[in-house]
Formats: C-alpha cells, structure tokens, sequence
C-alpha cells in the first residue's frame, strides 16, 4: 500500500487522556405551536443526560432500537445540533462553547460517515470535488496537489483513483460509503463519528466496509463512535460498547463483558433476539421478548425510562432515576437491580 | 483493539451482519492496491455522464418539447437576425399595395398601408421573445432571493416572506399591471419591468419548497460537518440543486409573459403604436371587416403567439419530467 496517508504521530497512544469526554449531554427539541406568535408546548426529550468518554485509538459501539437517540448523540457531538446542555470536550476542548468560526475550524479534526450513501453525496459535484471538499474549505492541501491527494485517498479506501471525475449515480452503494468514507479521511481526522455506515447496504457489502474501517483505524490511528443498530456489527467492530434507550445509556462496558455478561434486562432482551449461526445452539437460544411499545420521547416515563416493560420491576423503578454506577472493571449500568443505584 | 487481524470469522464465530449469511472475506481483507472494484482502463476510457448530460438525454427523449424547443429557438434567431432576414422594412408604408393578399412579392400579405404582413411578424418576435426572456429574468431573480433567503434563514423571517408572498399572489396582477403601465407609459422596457416585479409569488413557493427539501438532505449537513460556512453550502450545494425547478419555472413563465405582453400590446398598452408587435398587430386587425376579408392581417400574429406558448409550455414539461428522475437509473 504505497498510497498510505501520512498521518502527524499525536494520535499515538500516549497520551492517555480520552480524546472525547462527554458530560451530561442533553437535546431536547422543542415543540412549537401557532404560525407568528410561536410557543414551546414541549419538547421531544432525544438524548436526556448522556455521559461517555471515548480514549484514543478506541472504537466505542453505541446501539439502541430506531428513535432511542443515538444518531442524535452523534450530531449533537459535531454540534451539527446545538445540544440543550451539557458538554462535549474533545481534545480538551469544550466543543459546545465554540463560536461558530471556532467550531468550523475544529471540524477537521472530527468527522462523520453518513448512513445514507445515496442521500449524502451531492448529485451534481464529481467524486473528486467531494472528497476534496474538505481539503478546500480548509485549505489544507495546495490546489495542485489536491487531485492527486484525491487519487490517493479514493485508492486508500479501494475505490479506482481514475473515479474521480465522475459522478455519484454512478456507483453501487458500498462505493457510495467507500466515497463517503474518503470524503472523511481528506481533512486527516482524529476522530470519526461512524452513524450507522452499513445499515443500509448489502450484507456482504456490510463486511467489506466494516473490514476498511478497521484497517484505517489500525494505519491512521482513528477513533470511532460507532453507531448502529446490528449488535454483531458492533460486537466484531467497537472496543466498548454502550447501549441506549430512550436518551439515556442504561449499560456500557468492554465489549465481552457486555456480551458474555449484560448486566440490565434491556441489554440481555437486545442480545437474546441475536439469531446464533448455529442450528444446535439457536434451538436452544431463550427470547426474552419485551412487551408494549418504546414510550414516547415527548413524554417519558418517570423514574427509570424503562420500567414500563422491564420483566423485574420494582416501586423504587418508578420513581427514582437509576445512577449510571460502575459495577467493577469498567461495567457501567443504571438499574435499581445493583447497588449504589439510589445515591 | 487486539484482534483486527482475525477479521470476520472473529471470537466465537459470529457474524457481522446478523441473521443472514455472509460471504467471507479471505486473509484478513487487506485494504485493495489493485483495480479490483472496476477496470482501471475502462475507467478512464468510458464517458462521463454528469448530471447535466442526463437530464439532457432524456429531454431528448420528450418529442413534444424538443419541438417546441426548436420553435422557440427558430423563433429566438428570428428576433436576432431580423433585419436580415425580413425582406421590406417593417413600417415601410406602401401605398400603391394595400391590403393584399398573399402573394410571391408579399407572402402573408400587407396591411391597410401597404406593410408586409411577413417583415412586421419578424420584427414582432423580438418584443416578444425580449420580453418574454427578461421578465422571467427578473422575476426568477426575485423569486430566488426571496424563496432561497425564506427557507434558508427560516423561523420568523420565512413567515413574513411568504406571508407577503401570499398578499402579491392575492392582488389581481392584470389590473395592476394595467395601471402600472398607464403611470409608466407603454414601452417594451416598462412592460418588461411591470410582468417582472408581478410575476415572482409562484416561482418563489416553488423554490422555497425545493430549498426546504434540500436543506435536510444528508449531503447538506455532510458539508456543515465537514465545516463548510452557510454561505458556501447556500452557493456550492443549494443553488445548483435548484437548477431544475428554475428551468420549469421559467420556461413555464415565458410562455405567460408573451401572452401578457400581447394583452398589453392588443389593449394599446404595450409597445407604442408603430413598432412591430404581435400583439399591435392584432389590434390593428381588429376591426370586424377586416377581419373577415383579410384574415392574414390576424391568423399570422395570432398563430405566432400560440406557437410561442405552446412550445414554451412544452419545454416546461419535458424539462419537469426530465428533471424528475431522481438518483439513479439510466
């Protein structure tokens, strides 16, 4: 692979502060009556109270069913939604203080690959002017560098260099997200937020993208938030794993520990619907299969959000918020079902 | 991050993807140096199809509208290359051939002053297609603008736009153009400039829909992400986006200003008595007697300005369904 990517050594995994911490985000979206003179009557409660960090190097897993809040963590991450409160540090910076320059300025440093390889190429621009549209607004290669800069990073994620000049509809939607993914890599990121890359593709395609997201990783140095609602994609692909319901991470750990031992009923419901590939074992398997509807975001349950259908529900569930408490080596979880949930 | 080298077939087996099978990726899938997504060489040989060129295609496809296309670019050199090809001066008065009926020296005839019927038409395509090209001009510039900044800035600066947007859709235009043209006095200019500042509401809903649409598409906030500032995601991914709905409006448009122009002409409001105009000369054949005894003083005119709209109106349509296609496909 000649065409590697120089990237700058500040990446290495030295530095053991984590590249992004976040702190208590919260993204309300308010709800708003009347045509002129508009009032809030209440807000959809997306993500309410999220706090993870993600170390460098690192991928973490975030999954959750449709409409828990996952992808709009992720855009709330990148500010691509001002969040309602809490903080965003990256790097050390706090994320959600920067004006509007400030923030452009450090958006190379982050970046996003978008779940709709169709819906997130512009039509009408040619695969060389997308990906080099980072490296123009931010000015980081000179314009006569740039097609070959184009040429390199289209072979970096296996697409044929001499694409360049042609137009997205031309493609498959795995060279779709491979165009998508060297659109991300141009402005040489710390830091990707992946938002669901290979939910919409073919499963065989799924592999191939998965698989070049972790080679990248291993030769850029680049930090994941990988999220997806394919609990195996993100068991053979994320470090950690943290698992949301209704704007609020109910468990996370290292993946195995999460796997082999969840610790919140919704986490053992998730994992008991994976099919196993093996006819023995998958006869054997036992659903728990969960009932009633995900409550509305608009308004939740009180006290934890998901004791309307947890199996083991107790009175302390319904009116205390469960704290998000580490139960040993790194295994967070927020139920009343361990200690230290009521502090 | 410890075993990325054991790729997919990973711990105890399980299987990206999910539920279904899954074609295994052999040697721990390398990133590929090769040409292994496509051929190199017919990469670079084959043509590009932009988008542009498609949209083209399948215009092409649209008999209708490449016929009217072809009118109205007939009609276009025409109006530019009248002198030319005009074979009398249009206001040339001849007294010793009036009225006469078509005939070798006069194809379509003359009128009751001896002008050639066919040279007058000639002349008539340039007020025509002038006003017809920049009324929509100036209104399609109008309707950017406003329908862009509507839906771009939002919140409460849409509402007022578009609330007055509604209050100019509700005056009855015609009159108002009437009168307006009366304070100006009848010129080509002033016509121009009366039908432009009247005729935006339509194209500014349209476009603002289409502004609204595409400012929630996924590329949009790609480049937000990337770090792109409003006004380079407004010039470099909204605006040519909003290409086709331009093209539909202003073709649809043309055909309304060439028929308001004729009103105008025809009321004796339009283009000042002797310059050639479709519309004057309708009104000069108005006159009950003349109309049925010298019918190509009135069928010339008025057959010119119903082949002017229809195939501005087909065009319109070729170019809606041309665009229509969205993503992929041929």
């Amino acid at each position: 692979m000649s065409a590697v990517i120089e990237q700058p050594q500040t990446a290495a995994p030295a530095n053991s502060a984590p590249l992004l911490d976040v702190k208590n985000l919260v993204m309300h979206f308010p709800l708003t009556e009347g045509i002129i003179f508009q009032r809030q009557v209440g807000a959809v409660q997306a993500v309410d109270g999220v706090s993870f960090h993600v170390n460098r190097g690192e991928t973490l897993g975030l999954v959750g069913e449709s409409g828990c809040g996952k992808s709009t963590t992720g855009r709330a991450i990148l500010q691509l939604y001002k969040p309602t409160s809490g903080e965003v540090n990256f790097d050390g910076k706090d994320l959600t203080k920067l004006d509007g320059g400030d923030m452009r300025k450090m958006r190379r440093h982050l970046q996003m690959v978008f779940q709709d390889p169709y819906a997130s190429l512009n039509p009408r621009m040619t695969v060389g002017n997308i990906v080099s549209e980072p490296m123009q607004i931010h000015k980081l290669v000179p314009k006569n560098e740039r097609t070959q800069r184009v040429q390199e990073l289209l072979q970096t994620v296996g697409l044929n260099p001499y694409f360049a000049n042609r137009y997205p509809h031309e493609f498959s939607g795995g060279q779709r997200q491979r165009i998508g993914i060297a659109r991300a890599l141009a402005a040489n990121p710390d830091f990707i937020v992946c938002d669901e890359p290979v939910s919409a593709l073919d499963v065989s395609i799924q592999a191939q993208v998965v698989n070049l997201l972790e080679d990248l990783q291993d030769k850029l140095g680049l930090t994941y938030l990988f999220i997806a609602h394919d609990l195996s994609v993100v068991r053979h692909i994320s470090d950690r794993v943290a698992v949301m319901y209704l704007g609020k991470i109910v468990e996370m750990a290292d993946r195995n520990a999460l796997y082999d031992d969840p610790l919140h009923p919704y986490t053992k419901a998730l994992l008991s619907a994976v099919p196993i590939p093996d006819p023995v074992i998958e006869r054997k398997r036992e659903r728990i299969i969960l009932t009633g509807d995900v409550p509305s975001p608009i308004n939740p349950p009180s006290g934890c959000h998901f004791h309307t259908r947890c199996p083991y529900v107790m009175d302390v569930c319904k009116q205390q918020d469960p704290a998000f408490v580490d139960q040993g080596g790194g295994h967070f979880v927020a139920c009343h079902l361990y200690p230290g949930s009521t502090t | 991050m410890t075993d990325r080298t054991s790729s997919i077939n990973n711990d105890d087996g399980t299987v990206v993807g999910g539920s279904q099978p899954i074609v295994p990726v052999p040697g721990g899938a390398p990133l590929p140096t090769g040409p292994t997504l496509g051929d190199y060489s017919e990469a670079k040989s084959s043509a590009i199809h932009s988008p542009g060129s498609r949209t083209w295609r399948r215009f092409r496809r649209h008999k209708l509208a490449m016929a009217g296309a072809i009118v109205i670019l007939l009609l276009v050199l025409t109006a530019i290359l009248a002198p030319i090809i005009a074979p009398y001066d249009p206001n040339a008065i001849n007294l010793m051939a009036i009225n006469q009926p078509p005939s070798s020296d006069h194809w379509f005839g003359t009128d009751a002053v001896g002008r050639d019927t066919l040279s007058r038409a000639i002349f008539g395509a340039r007020v025509s297609m002038t006003v017809g090209f920049f009324a929509v001009a100036i209104y399609l510039s109008i309707a950017f603008v406003l329908g862009a900044t509507a839906a771009y800035v939002g919140g409460k600066v849409d509402t007022i736009i578009m609330r007055f947007t509604d209050i100019i859709m509700c005056f009855p235009t015609f009159v108002l153009t009437l009168i307006l043209v009366g304070f100006l006095g009848p010129s080509i200019w002033n016509i121009v400039f009366v039908i432009g500042i009247f005729g935006w509401p339509g194209a500014a809903r349209m476009i603002r829909s289409q502004v609204l649409t595409l400012r929630n598409q996924e590329y949009v906030q790609a480049a937000q992400s990337i770090g792109a500032g409003r006004w380079y995601i407004l010039t470099k991914h909204i605006a040519p986006n909003t290409l086709g709905v331009m093209t539909v409006a202003g073709s649809l448009g043309i055909a309304g200003a060439i028929l308001q122009e004729a009103g105008l002409s025809f009321l004796g409001l339009g283009v000042v008595a002797p310059t050639p105009s479709w519309g004057v000369m309708l009104n000069d054949a108005r006159d009950p007697a003349l109309l049925a005894t010298f019918p190509w003083l009135w069928l010339v005119p008025g057959i010119l300005i119903s082949l002017a709209v229809i195939s501005s109106n087909f065009i319109g349509d070729g170019l809606r369904d041309a665009y229509d296609v969205k993503g992929h496909g041929d």
